[in-house]
């Protein structure tokens, strides 16, 4: 079980280190005093040790603290800092070298709920955590953790002496509160939820072990954890929480409503929120006590938010000084042009979300002026189509449903154009494939697309649907064809519709655009009645491993690409809905199978593999422009950020996997 | 006069109801509800989000009841002073508001001395030195500033500031300064911000004011009592500001009220423009979102803002001028 942390592993090679630098004695080099990434010394994960690798490999920690504390640590309001560590601390290598502290780092979100998530992943922990070759998971608030048998159930071991920001001891207790008291409690959550397993629940075992378990195997669940289910946190301190609670506090319901609530269901409503940044909102958030880096400063006003670090983090770097370095995160709200102005003026540090790829040029002129890099690492993959194969219509079902129609389509996409028009050339030709599979070959990525409309031409041709004399293709009975596409900006931009569209006609299929709401979109997509359903990207693997339905038919829940009634038939084992065709139905049990295998077993990559092939092979989702890198601003006064990172996308987390709490300002 | 207020009082109020019952049937006119936009902004950052998890915000809010439901449970609360909470920002509306109203207020009095302590004297000026140079000079620019669109100024004169004056934009104070307590400097960056929107607001206004006084002067200069003044040798100075100017005022005084309006309506697209801390953005992005209760309470201020403006003038023209009868 590669997941597992193997302890008596640890101690063998700690053993054999201890061993082998008494031997060689003072010809063995020192340690540094900060080792960082590129000299790590040998640990079970990569860039961290626990304290007892720590220790084999000779690394001598005394631990100090931010001066920021010290005021109020000699002023006996805050304990020291050995006291407020956890007596397991995780040590975290830096990229480059043990920071200094101090120093503020100005970002910026759109508004409360909107755009925030790179700034809580500046701050953000999680139990554990995926290293930054985006495959690795790796410990964070837990120490190591260990499957039964059939990935019915996982026991976290939580470090020993762990407190909440407010110095309260964090534990088992506080899982469990998570899951019987808020996710299982049908006031508060009616709706049951599978993000963390089939009906999960949890169980103290000891002062420093909490089982989680599941009526269905889900062993994807510390891959979800650590990257798309980062925003949310399976624990939530219940010392403070309970006094909310009906089930612990007799009076939650008197104190709610003289607090201007109907009942304590609607405040705790209120005041806990599964997204965790919705939690420093209000002014409640300065009172939560949280695990993050940075814990809510001043009450958060329509401007924004100001956090200040964590007295209580849990972190410190390789020469034994508590993380985070950086005193304060201001959190500005500001919309989207201003955004980029703020960039420019070179007011703002880092900013990953909601850069777009069209303001590179604008931005890369201030560069010098305002001090900061543009980093460019994979962000979405461009926007895909599907024609509706299960519409409503019987006519346009059977040209959508005829492979040789989609395939005609792929054919007749000029996707260089689109890369050149809306992308500078900087995004890559792509059949629609999830992005960076581990289980991919190259050459899926180039399936049928390239631009041929002879071969489009002759595909549509031998549908039979012949061309008039004014060059317009019409169904095989002779009647007029028309394509009707009815999409919202929120799923596909003008440009994108306007340059398809174009190619459809290329080809003599007749097509008519039309702007309308998402909403309507996304009924008539779940009505089947819609032509063409657009997305405009196609989630990374750890999401397909949390949810592998997103590359089955009908890949979105909230917006249905086609397939609807297909859906309803594998939901309800063939009682409702219509039965799929062979292919599809293979789709459905593969992905079945797939959430009770482990990833990265030749089995999951077999199903994966297969998945893949079903979807190329049958045309389902068509791809355009892949691969586009996503513009990162980052200050040159800021410090250990990593410069190579591969991906920057909500599916990983964003900045959660470069581990941000190690950021520093240079003085 | 008691029957005049009263009856003006009663106006307001039925006008202020029937606006927040079209407001409120506007928004509702809109598309998609309050938990549609949640979610798309959601997915738009990547997320997943369930069909459940919407429907678990609609029954949190209470979307999902009928209209006329939501319009009578809005409108019960907010008789009693209660506006609700905001659905985005998550807070009693009253407080997300007064976050804002002294800024939007600030704004709003510091245009409206901008534009009388400009106007009055280039309007005696032009009005005395008629069809010169300078007469000239101000109606050129009178007329110019007339036709500009006030958004379009806004831009214009931000990106002026920003290019060559290194100002940080958006927000009325440079990000060092915005979580400092109050000093002198705070204070300069606050008044070095302040000019770019009280230009813009007041740009329009200022125009029709020195019009207005140009012409209210003129019309007095020509009367018989100035030239019976002049003629007894009164200083050409003391006399025009003793008599013709302080009659000019009377009417130009008299539209503060109507000013007042006018820069409160206006303030909204110029603080969007600039991203002004006031209502402006608050007011589109609550619009926006569709949440209701927000968007509702400002729709609510702004016109009552508006009602009282107007009713300020009614006032003022009475009590200034003696030609005016009530019945």
């Amino acid at each position: 079980m590669w997941l597992s942390s193997d302890k008596t592993g640890w101690r063998r090679r700690a053993l054999v280190l201890t061993v082998f630098s008494a031997a060689s004695g003072a010809a063995l080099p020192a340690l540094a005093a900060c080792p960082a990434v590129a000299d790590a010394p040998a640990s079970a994960f990569p860039a961290q040790l626990e304290i007892e690798e720590a220790a084999a490999a000779g690394l001598a920690l005394t631990f100090t603290e931010n001066p920021l504390f010290a005021a109020d640590v000699a002023a006996g309001k805050l304990p020291p800092v050995k006291d407020r560590l956890p007596e397991q601390p995780l040590i975290e290598l830096p990229y480059e070298t043990c920071g200094t502290y101090g120093g503020t780092i100005e970002g910026t979100s759109r508004s409360a709920e909107s755009g925030t998530a790179d700034i809580l992943s500046w701050r953000q922990v999680a139990l554990v955590q995926i290293a930054d070759d985006l495959v690795t998971i790796v410990p964070n608030v837990a120490r190591s953790w260990k499957w039964n048998d059939d990935y019915t159930a996982i026991t976290f071991e939580l470090r020993r002496g762990h407190k909440w920001s407010d110095g309260s001891p964090f534990g088992p207790d506080d899982v469990v509160f998570y899951f019987d008291d808020i996710v299982n409690n049908k006031d508060i959550s009616p709706e049951p939820t599978r993000e963390w397993g089939v009906n999960a629940r949890a169980k103290k075992i000891d002062d420093t072990h909490v089982e989680i378990s599941f009526d269905a195997p889900f062993p994807g669940l510390l891959t979800y954890m650590a990257t798309s289910g980062s925003y949310f946190t399976p624990f939530a301190p219940r010392h403070y929480f309970e006094k909310l609670h009906g089930a612990y506090n007799a009076n939650a319901d008197a104190e709610a409503k003289a607090a201007g609530y109907e009942n304590w269901t609607k405040r705790f409503d209120d005041v806990w929120d599964k997204w965790m940044d919705a939690q420093t909102l209000t002014a409640t958030g300065l009172e939560i006590p949280t695990l993050e880096s940075h814990v809510l400063e001043l009450e958060p006003t329509t401007e924004q938010r100001l956090f200040k670090a964590n007295p209580y983090y849990f972190k410190v770097d390789s020469s034994g000084q508590q993380l985070p370095y950086i005193d304060r995160v201001h959190e500005r709200f500001l919309n989207a042009d201003l955004q980029l102005l703020a960039i420019l003026n070179g007011e703002i540090d880092f900013k990953a979300q909601g850069t777009s790829l069209q303001n590179y040029p604008t931005m890369q002129e201030s560069t010098e002026k305002s001090g900061y890099e543009i980093l460019m690492p994979a962000g979405a993959s461009g926007p895909i189509l599907a024609f509706n194969i299960t519409h409503k219509d019987p006519k346009l079902r059977a040209i959508y449903s005829d492979l040789r129609f989609r395939q005609a389509i792929s054919h007749a996409i000029n996707r260089e154009e689109i890369n050149q028009v809306s992308y500078f050339d900087l995004g890559t030709p792509t059949q629609a494939l999830p992005p960076a599979l581990s289980f991919s070959k190259p050459e899926d990525s180039k399936y049928m697309i390239e631009f041929d409309l002879d071969k489009a031409n002759a595909l549509l041709d031998e549908m039979g649907m012949k061309k008039g004399a004014d060059g317009v293709r019409t169904f095989p009975d002779g009647s007029p064809f028309t394509i009707l596409w009815e999409y919202s900006s929120q799923f596909a931009a003008p440009e994108f519709v306007k340059l398809m569209s174009d190619y459809f006609k290329s080809v003599g299929l007749n097509v008519n655009t039309k702007e309308q709401t998402s909403e309507a979109t996304r009924e008539n997509a779940k009505s089947a009645i819609s032509d063409i359903n657009t997305e405009w990207d196609i989630p990374y693997e750890p999401t397909l491993i949390a949810d592998v339905n997103l590359y089955t038919p009908y890949y979105s829940e909230i917006s249905p690409l086609f397939g609807v009634g297909w859906r309803q038939w594998a939901n309800s084992k063939g009682a409702e809905g219509e039965e799929p065709p062979a292919w599809a139905k293979e789709m459905y049990t593969l992905a079945d199978e797939w959430r009770t295998v482990l990833p990265g077993t030749p089995r999951y990559a077999e199903i994966g593999r297969r998945l893949i092939d079903l979807n190329l092979e049958n045309m389902t989702i068509i791809g355009t422009v892949g691969n586009i890198p996503k513009p990162i601003i980052v200050k040159g006064q800021l410090h250990n950020v990593k410069h190579d990172m591969p991906v920057v996308h909500f599916n990983y987390g964003y900045i959660y996997p470069y581990r941000p709490e190690q950021w520093f300002r240079a003085k | 006069m008691t029957r005049f207020f009263t009856r003006r009082l009663l106006y307001t109020l039925a006008t202020l109801l029937l606006v927040s019952f079209v407001s409120f049937m506007i928004i509702q006119a809109a598309p998609g509800d309050f938990a549609e936009i949640y979610a798309a902004k959601k997915a738009d950052s990547g997320a997943v989000i369930s069909a459940a998890e919407i429907e678990e915000v609609r029954r949190e809010l209470g979307l999902n009841l009928p209209w006329y439901a939501q319009y009578g449970r809005w409108l019960k609360n907010a008789l009693q002073g209660d506006f609700g909470q905001s659905w985005t920002w998550r807070r009693p509306v009253g407080e997300v508001i007064g976050e804002r109203l002294p800024l939007t207020l600030t704004i709003a009095f510091a245009t409206l001395f901008f534009m009388y302590a400009v106007s009055v004297p280039i309007g005696v000026y032009s009005a005395v030195r008629r069809y010169s140079f300078g007469d000239h000079a101000a109606s050129f620019i009178g007329y110019l500033s007339l036709a500009i669109p006030n958004f379009l100024l806004a831009l214009v004169l931000m990106y002026l500031s920003q290019k060559h004056f290194g100002q940080s934009v958006g927000g009325l104070f440079s990000p060092q300064y915005s979580l400092a307590p109050w000093s002198w400097d705070k204070f300069v960056d606050l008044m070095q911000h302040l000019i770019v929107p009280v230009i813009v607001l007041g740009m329009a206004g200022t125009a029709f004011l020195i019009r207005a006084m140009r012409a209210a002067v003129l019309d007095e200069l020509d009367k018989m009592y100035v030239l019976s003044a002049k003629a007894s040798g009164l200083s050409p100075m003391q006399l025009l500001l003793r008599y013709p100017v302080r009659i000019a005022l009377v009417p130009i005084a008299a539209t503060l009220g109507w000013r007042l309006t006018y820069v409160i309506s206006g303030a909204p697209i110029v603080g969007v423009v600039l991203s002004l801390p006031d209502m402006g953005p608050l007011f589109l992005g609550s619009l926006l979102n569709q949440d209701m209760p927000l968007a509702g309470a400002l729709i609510f201020l702004y016109c009552a803002l508006t009602i009282i403006g107007t009713f300020l003038s009614d006032v003022l023209l009475v009590a200034l001028d003696p030609r005016i009868r009530l019945e």
